[in-house]
C-alpha cells in the first residue's frame, strides 16, 4: 500500500511539474501581452520599459528559472493588469466556484447514481426507460438554454429565484442546478451500464443462489464493484466542474473563475491565468489521487498488484 | 419432517416432472412473438437423498439450464420441481430464499462465480450471515477445513487463488448452509486431471460424511463414470435415457447412448475398437427435428421416429426414450452400425 501511494504521489508531482511548464512556456510563445495590455498609439519605449519591468525582455530560460523561484516562495507573480498578486485575485473566487462546483457535484451524485441504479436492476422495464429517455433530454440539453428556462420559470415567471448574483444560498440553487443536471444525467447512464455489467457478472448469481435478498445484493455486491469506474469519471469530472462552468457562471453572473480565466486570457494576464491553471490543475490532480486511493480500497486486484497473485 | 403422503413412501428428495425451459432467440417484435427455442423439453426425473445423479450430454443439449431449473434459478415454462414435495417457490420470493440453506448450485465458470472484492472467508461466511445461522464464524471454518483450503488462503482474494483451490472455495461456500442437496455444474471440467481427481475424491467423501445428494452435470462421461449413482443422457433438451451407472455403462440402451459411450478415448491402444462416429452434427435446437430428435442421424431409425416422439419407458434397469430400444436382435452399435468412413 505504502508502495502504490508513494508512485501515486510521484506521478502526481510530475503531472504538476509539467502542466506548469506546459502552460509557462504556451502563455509566452502565443504572444506579447504588451500588445493587448497597453494602447496602440503607445511609443516604443513605454513599451520597452514595460517589457523589461515584466521580464519578457528576457531569455525564456530565464524568466523560467526566476518564475520557479518565485513559486517555491509562495509568490504567483502580479496581475498585468492591476498589479495585484494573482494568487489572491484567485483565491477570492475560488471559494464561490468550489461552492457551486461541488453543490452541482454532490447534486447530481445524489441524482444519477440512484436513478442508474434503478433503471440497471430493472433494466428493460418502463421505468428504465423514462429514466433513461429523461437522461438523453438532462445531457443534451446545452447550459445556456437550460439555464435560461430555468430564469425565465423560476424568477421572472414565479419570481421563487433570484436570476444572477452569489450574495445568498438561494442564488446558488439555479445555477448549481443547471451545471448538475447534465453531469447527474451522464452519471445516471454510466451507472446505468457499469450497474448492468457487474449484475451480469456470475458472481451475482451466486449471491443470488446464497439467498442474499436485492439489496444485500446491489448494495453488498454490485454497487462496490460497479464503483470503480465511476469513480474514475467522476474524478474526471470534477475539474471540468471547476474550471469548465464558464457558461453557467455567465448566464447566471456568478463570480467564479470560469469566468475569471475567460477575461484573464483575454488580456493575456499571464501570472493571472497561470495561477488559475495550477489550481485547476491541482485540484485535477488531488481528486485523482483520491479516486486512486478509492481503487485501492474498492478493488482488491489493485492493492496486490501486479505479479503477486499465486496462481499456480 | 414432514409426514409422507402415502405410508411408508418418502417423496425423492427433488423431483422434476416434465418440465420445459425455453428462451428468446431474438428481439421481441410488433405483432410477432420473439423467435424461441426449448432448451430443455418434457424432464422428469427423481432423486433421493444421498445420491448422485450424472447428468451428460453434448454442449448445447440444456443440461446447464437443467441445472438452473433444478435449484430454482430458472422457472420452468410447463412443469414443476418439487424438493421433498414441496413445489419450488418463486426465485426471489421469501420462501425460495429460505430454501437456499437446503439445495445450493457450483456454478460452471468457478472463478468468475466469486466477488473479486471478497475475502475467501467473506464469501463463504455471508450465507450463513444471510440465514443468520448459528456460529457463522466456526462453521466457515470448519466447512474450509473440510474442503482442505489452506488457512493461509482464507483472507486472501479469489484472484490470488489457483484453479483447484477457487473450485474448494465454491465448494466450502456451497456447503456452508449445510445444504441436503447440490447441483453442480461442470464442477470439474476447468480443471487439471490430477485436481479433478481430488475434487471428486473429496465430493465423494463429503457425501459419505454428510450424507448430500448430488446432481452433477458434466459432459466428460469419465468423470461421471467416477461419482454418479445413476446417469440421465441429454440429447436436444431431452433425456434420452436414465439407468444406473453400471448398467448404462455395460449395456446402454439409446443408440445415442451407445455412440455417446464409444466416444471416450481409450488410453490403451490395444482395447480401442473401432472408433464410432456419429454421422452429422447435432441439429439447431432453435429447429429440432420432429419426433426423436435423435432420428437425422441414428442409423436404426424407423418412419414413425420422425413423426412420433419416443416416450422414456422401463427397459431392464433403465428408461430408454426410444422405439427400438429393446428389439430382439437389434444390432448393437459398438459392433459397428454407426461407424462411418472418415473423412478424406
Amino acid at each position: 500500500m505504502l508502495r502504490f501511494l508513494t508512485i501515486k504521489t510521484i506521478r502526481a508531482a510530475l503531472t504538476m511539474w509539467l502542466v506548469i511548464t506546459f502552460t509557462f512556456l504556451v502563455l509566452r510563445i502565443s504572444g506579447d501581452p504588451t500588445d493587448i495590455l497597453l494602447p496602440d498609439d503607445v511609443s516604443d519605449e513605454v513599451r520597452a520599459f514595460y517589457r523589461t519591468k515584466w521580464g519578457l525582455d528576457r531569455p525564456l530560460w530565464d524568466q523560467y528559472v526566476s518564475y520557479w523561484s518565485a513559486l517555491l516562495t509562495g509568490d504567483f507573480g502580479i496581475s498585468l493588469r492591476n498589479n495585484l498578486p494573482a494568487w489572491d485575485m484567485v483565491m477570492d473566487r475560488a471559494p464561490k466556484t468550489l461552492l457551486l462546483g461541488g453543490t452541482a457535484l454532490a447534486f447530481s451524485l445524489a441524482i444519477g447514481v440512484p436513478l442508474g441504479i434503478i433503471a440497471a436492476w430493472w433494466r428493460g422495464s418502463s421505468l428504465d426507460r423514462v429514466v433513461m429517455t429523461t437522461a438523453v433530454f438532462g445531457f443534451s440539453m446545452p447550459n445556456f438554454f437550460l439555464g435560461i428556462i430555468l430564469i425565465l420559470t423560476f424568477s421572472l415567471n414565479l419570481r421563487w429565484l433570484p436570476s444572477s448574483g452569489s450574495d445568498t444560498l438561494w442564488h446558488l440553487i439555479l445555477p448549481a442546478f443547471t451545471l448538475g443536471t447534465a453531469f447527474a444525467a451522464q452519471l445516471a447512464r454510466f451507472t446505468r451500464s457499469a450497474m448492468i455489467d457487474v449484475l451480469n457478472k456470475p458472481y451475482m448469481t451466486t449471491a443470488k443462489s446464497k439467498g442474499a435478498g436485492g439489496g444485500r445484493r446491489v448494495f453488498g455486491h454490485a454497487l462496490p464493484n460497479a464503483s470503480v469506474p465511476i469513480a474514475t469519471i467522476l474524478g474526471l469530472k470534477v475539474g471540468e466542474l471547476i474550471g469548465g462552468a464558464v457558461v453557467t457562471e455567465t448566464v447566471f453572473a456568478w463570480p467564479g473563475l470560469g469566468r475569471f480565466l475567460v477575461h484573464a486570457v483575454a488580456q493575456r494576464d499571464l501570472a493571472v491565468v497561470q495561477a488559475i491553471l495550477i489550481l485547476i490543475a491541482a485540484t485535477m490532480v488531488a481528486t485523482n489521487l483520491l479516486v486512486d486511493l478509492y481503487y485501492g480500497w474498492a478493488d482488491p486486484r489493485v492493492r496486490v498488484g501486479r505479479g503477486q497473485g499465486a496462481r499456480t | 419432517m414432514q409426514t409422507a403422503p402415502f405410508a411408508g413412501i418418502a417423496p425423492p428428495l427433488l423431483a422434476a416432472d416434465s418440465v420445459s425451459l425455453g428462451y428468446n432467440t431474438g428481439p421481441r417484435r410488433w405483432f410477432r412473438p420473439a423467435a424461441r427455442f426449448l432448451a430443455v423439453e418434457g424432464v422428469s426425473l427423481t432423486l433421493q437423498r444421498g445420491e448422485t445423479l450424472g447428468i451428460v450430454g453434448e454442449s448445447g443439449c440444456g443440461k446447464s439450464s437443467l441445472a438452473r431449473l433444478l435449484v430454482g434459478l430458472a422457472v420452468p415454462e410447463t412443469g414443476t420441481v418439487r424438493l421433498d414435495g414441496t413445489p419450488m417457490p418463486a426465485p426471489d420470493s421469501p420462501d425460495w430464499r429460505a430454501l437456499r440453506t437446503r439445495v445450493q448450485m457450483v456454478f460452471q465458470d468457478t472463478g468468475a462465480a466469486l466477488d473479486p472484492r471478497l475475502t475467501i472467508r467473506r464469501q463463504v461466511r455471508e450465507p450463513l450471515l444471510i440465514h443468520r445461522l448459528p456460529d457463522p464464524e466456526a462453521r466457515t471454518a470448519q466447512v474450509l477445513d473440510q474442503v482442505r483450503l489452506g488457512r493461509h488462503l482464507w483472507d486472501r482474494f479469489p484472484r490470488e487463488l489457483s484453479g483447484g483451490q477457487v473450485q474448494r472455495v465454491v465448494i466450502a461456500r456451497a456447503l456452508a448452509p449445510r445444504p441436503d442437496l447440490l447441483v453442480l455444474d461442470e464442477p470439474v471440467s476447468a480443471l487439471d486431471v490430477s485436481i479433478q481427481a481430488q475434487i471428486v475424491n473429496l465430493l465423494a467423501e463429503l457425501q459419505r460424511d454428510l450424507g448430500l445428494a448430488y446432481v452433477f452435470v458434466s459432459h466428460d462421461l469419465g468423470v461421471v463414470r467416477h461419482v454418479a449413482h445413476r446417469v440421465a443422457v441429454m440429447y436436444l433438451g431431452r433425456i434420452v435415457e436414465v439407468a444406473p451407472k453400471a448398467a448404462l455403462f455395460a449395456h446402454p440402451r439409446h443408440p445415442y447412448t451407445q455412440a455417446l459411450l464409444a466416444s471416450v478415448p481409450v488410453a490403451d491402444p490395444s482395447r480401442r475398437a473401432a472408433r464410432i462416429t456419429i454421422p452429422g452434427d447435432p441439429p439447431s435446437p432453435q429447429n429440432p427435428p420432429p419426433g426423436c430428435r435423435f432420428h437425422p442421424r441414428c442409423p436404426l431409425a424407423l418412419p414413425r421416429c420422425a413423426t412420433e416422439t419416443p416416450a422414456l419407458r422401463a427397459i431392464g434397469p433403465a428408461d430408454v426414450a426410444c422405439h427400438r430400444a429393446g428389439e430382439a436382435g437389434l444390432p448393437s452399435l459398438s459392433a459397428g452400425a454407426l461407424a462411418v468412413k472418415e473423412p478424406a
